[in-house]
């Protein structure tokens, strides 16, 4: 899995959620495995603790193996930071099981019963009982622990939305997890099917996890301007500013310092259009000529020839695959690809 | 603090003791525990591989060595042994046997005297569930039957019968139902080397009618020859005679020897232990304590030659004298005269008595502590229902299913058999379940019950899992570049 595998268009906000399904789904496949093949070593009080820790640290860790392959970062840092996010995401969920066992469980149907008329038995006292209100918690704190473990990497200061994501997407995690697990439970079938309630309820787990916390961030990919019509097809030049810097690039048939050339047979003037980025990834396409500049995207097309009454150059912003056409037969593209494409 | 913490809990989670893993499920299983111990029996619940393996193993030791099971049925065996558990489909599935000491006992063990116990629930009785017995290596060995048939003088009482123009006397209901086909031929069955010895019995030593029977031909000939003798009924002293016999007869104990054949001992008597005419219900307390210490002890006692170790099974002809019969804990060594005779204790024991009916109470009695089954009937047909029933084929582990709903696994839960046949015994067995997973759900066979799945199965479900995620993955990149080599974005312009 890395960045260029990619498109930027809105499938890159599933990937890491489906990359999080498959390792959620992993875990739950060697936990059965190797409970079937080789068996338990724990005590029957582990049962679920020892399942749900596989899921927490196989997701926080598979996230993070994610952002590590997509950002390029150097192999020692990657498999620090994943021990990092899932030995946090394991100490902390197994912090929260036992305080699950010895007071917070209480607490936690103390409140359930606030939501309901009739009272909740509380009835952890059978280790092996199969119900929503048992599990329920402990399903929504592998999901904060995994939030936990990845947030303890990416840094909890970043902003409160980022911060936010991570917690929400956590418990929705949890969440999901438990309904789909109940589903399966109680309402599939002929019920009490907590073979695919396992396998699927994984899945959801890490899917939804995925989905909320952390996608793909527009910041590994750029602006690029690439050249469509016939004589230079294929010459490219990406708009390659990050935040902190501003970066213009210049369009036009003059043959020497312009960014992307294109012949002036083609009707491009010398300095024809320029395209530059602004702050949060925004593509502003300028036109220089008073020649025709128009942009075409489905049911839109915009014109922006320079008009010298005009006290400034018409601006728009660029979509990705946007076409601009230049003069009688100048063509480029403007498309959003991998930062780092060559 | 957070050591001490972290060692506590470590303790906490591990350690299940006796708890063994059920094959090929998620769900552990404990070890049995013995509820109600009958005359040195109890069941045995095999709750593991090693368990399955060990009395397999010892059970194709002990075959003779033309009749040894082949690698791969003893292999199926092994399977069939082992506790399975269903959960999606409320199926559990436990094998167990009937043991004396080291070894199951062979009983011929029917569904109708197995009840399953579902966490307190008789599964029975749900009309939801269901539960089937099967059972397992059927005795290859000879069998010894021996039929002490009572010949009183109220054997010839008519019984109002009539069949070819004659009135039927009790002997005549007796013989009929000993030649009935299916009875003889569940004493020779098809290739069996078995054999019977018939006595009968009034007063005195029982009389012995011929030899050792070994076909179905020589066995009608001498059922022909029963005829009532006239006196009385010394119904204890011929048991306790047929037991010497297996000792002491030279060619009976020949015959149990070289053939390692297993004994039973039926009696078929019409009334009530009679051995003088003052003799009354409550004077057979003492005579019929003194026989069921000697079985007790016979059938108990671990030097007792195993060869000769017989079943007693009784019948009775006519109707019971009383219905309902409690017996107390200690019913292998005491007689109770007031559960013996029950308002019949002063009663003289005479045709007035066996008028109301026969002494089913001492019949019961004898083959509780025999470790056999007792019968009363007053017809021909009932007659040869009790003694197919006696020569009915034995088997030493069986396999119980049962099905409830699946709810009723949403926990740890107890399952409890019981059998009400051979002797009153039951067994439990705690189950725990995982309260989050399972392994794979069972492959429904054709009779509804399912079959252990291969942990496989799970490798599959996460292949197609993956498989569809990793095709959803490349989808977004496959259709943007098909879009883009449709929309002529990949090509130069002509």
């Amino acid at each position: 899995m890395n960045i260029f595998l990619i498109p930027y268009t809105w499938m890159r906000h599933v990937q890491v959620a489906l990359w999080c399904g498959i390792f959620s789904t992993t875990a739950w496949w060697v936990y059965v495995m190797f409970f079937l093949y080789i068996g338990p070593f724990w005590g029957e009080s582990y049962d679920g603790f020892i399942w749900l820790a596989g899921l927490v640290v196989a997701v926080s860790g598979g996230s993070l193996l994610l952002e590590g392959n997509m950002r390029r970062t150097s192999l020692r840092k990657r498999v620090l930071k994943i021990m990092i996010a899932s030995g946090v995401s394991f100490g902390s969920f197994f912090v929260l099981f036992l305080l699950y066992q010895v007071v917070l469980g209480s607490v936690f149907f103390s409140l359930l019963n606030l939501l309901k008329t009739e009272d909740i038995a509380v009835d952890l006292a059978d280790i092996h009982r199969t119900a929503f209100q048992n599990q329920l918690f402990l399903f929504l704190a592998a999901g904060v622990s995994v939030s936990l473990g990845t947030l303890s990497v990416r840094g909890w200061r970043q902003s409160w939305h980022h911060f936010g994501n991570h917690l929400l997407g956590g418990f929705i995690a949890g969440l999901s997890f438990a309904l789909v697990w109940t589903y399966f439970l109680y309402f599939y079938s002929s019920g009490l099917d907590l073979y695919y309630s396992g396998a699927f309820g994984s899945l959801t787990f890490g899917f939804f996890f995925g989905l909320s916390a952390w996608s793909v961030p527009d910041e590994l990919y750029a602006g690029w301007l690439r050249v469509m019509s016939s004589s230079r097809f294929g010459h490219r030049v990406p708009i390659d500013a990050t935040a902190e810097e501003t970066k213009e690039r210049f369009v036009g048939s003059y043959a020497n310092g312009l960014d992307l050339y294109l012949p002036l047979k083609e009707g491009v003037m010398e300095l024809h259009v320029s395209a530059f980025v602004e702050s949060g990834q925004k593509y502003i396409l300028r036109g220089l000529s008073q020649q025709a500049t128009q942009i075409k995207r489905p049911l839109e097309s915009v014109n922006l020839q320079y008009e010298p009454q005009s006290p400034q150059p018409a601006e728009t912003q660029l979509y990705s695959e946007d076409l601009i056409y230049m003069g009688n037969s100048g063509v480029i593209e403007f498309i959003m690809l991998p930062r780092e494409e060559k | 603090m957070l050591h001490w913490f972290l060692w506590l809990s470590i303790f906490w989670g591990c350690g299940s003791p006796e708890k063994e893993v059920i094959p090929y499920s998620m769900t552990r299983i404990g070890s049995y525990n013995t509820v109600l111990e009958g005359d040195d029996r109890e069941i045995k619940i095999f709750n593991s591989r090693m368990d399955c393996l060990d009395l397999i193993g010892n059970l194709n030791l002990n075959r003779p060595a033309n009749q040894k099971m082949s690698p791969e049925y003893e292999q199926k065996e092994i399977v069939n042994c082992m506790p399975w558990i269903d959960r999606k489909n409320g199926e559990v599935q436990l094998s167990f046997a009937l043991m004396r000491g080291d070894s199951p006992e062979p009983i011929p063990l029917t569904e109708k005297y197995v009840d399953v116990v579902h966490d307190q629930h008789d599964v029975k009785k749900d009309a939801s569930a269901k539960v089937t017995l099967k059972r397992h290596e059927k005795i290859l060995g000879s069998q010894l039957y021996m039929l002490i048939i009572d010949g009183s003088g109220s054997m010839d009482n008519l019984t109002g019968v009539v069949k070819d123009n004659r009135e039927l006397t009790r002997m005549d209901f007796v013989k009929r139902a000993l030649l009935n086909p299916s009875v003889s031929s569940a004493f020779f069955p098809e290739g069996s080397n078995n054999q019977v010895v018939m006595y009968t019995f009034t007063d005195g030593t029982p009389v012995r009618l011929g030899g050792m029977i070994s076909s179905k031909s020589e066995y009608k000939a001498i059922v022909r020859t029963l005829q009532s003798l006239g006196g009385y009924t010394h119904l204890y002293d011929a048991i306790d005679f047929g037991m010497n016999q297996l000792e002491e007869s030279k060619d009976i104990e020949e015959y149990l020897a070289f053939q390692s054949a297993s004994p039973t001992i039926l009696v078929l008597t019409d009334g009530f232990n009679n051995q003088a005419r003052s003799d009354r219900c409550a004077s057979n307390a003492k005579r019929l304590e003194k026989l069921i210490q000697k079985i007790d002890e016979k059938r108990t006692n671990r030097d007792s030659n195993l060869l000769v170790l017989p079943r007693i099974y009784t019948v009775g002809l006519g109707t019971k004298i009383r219905e309902k019969v409690i017996f107390r804990e200690d019913y292998q060594s005491d007689v109770d005269v007031d559960i013996l005779c029950g308002q019949y204790k002063r009663m003289q024991i005479d045709g007035k008595l066996e008028k109301i009916g026969i002494d089913n109470v001492s019949l019961e009695w004898i083959a509780k502590v025999g470790g056999g089954q007792s019968f009363v009937s007053e017809s021909e047909s009932g007659l040869a229902k009790a003694f197919r029933a006696v020569a009915e084929t034995r088997f030493k582990w069986f396999e119980i299913r049962y099905k409830v709903s699946p709810m009723w696994m949403r926990k740890s839960f107890k399952t409890m058999i019981k059998i009400r046949s051979m002797a009153s015994v039951s067994s439990e067995i705690d189950i725990y379940p995982h309260a989050w997973l399972d392994g794979p759900n069972g492959k429904l066979q054709k009779e509804g019950w399912t079959n252990p799945r291969s942990p496989y199965h799970s490798s599959i479900i996460f292949m197609n899992i993956i498989g569809l995620i990793l095709f959803l993955s490349i989808l977004g990149a496959a259709i943007f570049n098909i879009r883009r080599v449709l929309v002529g974005r990949l090509n130069p312009p002509k």
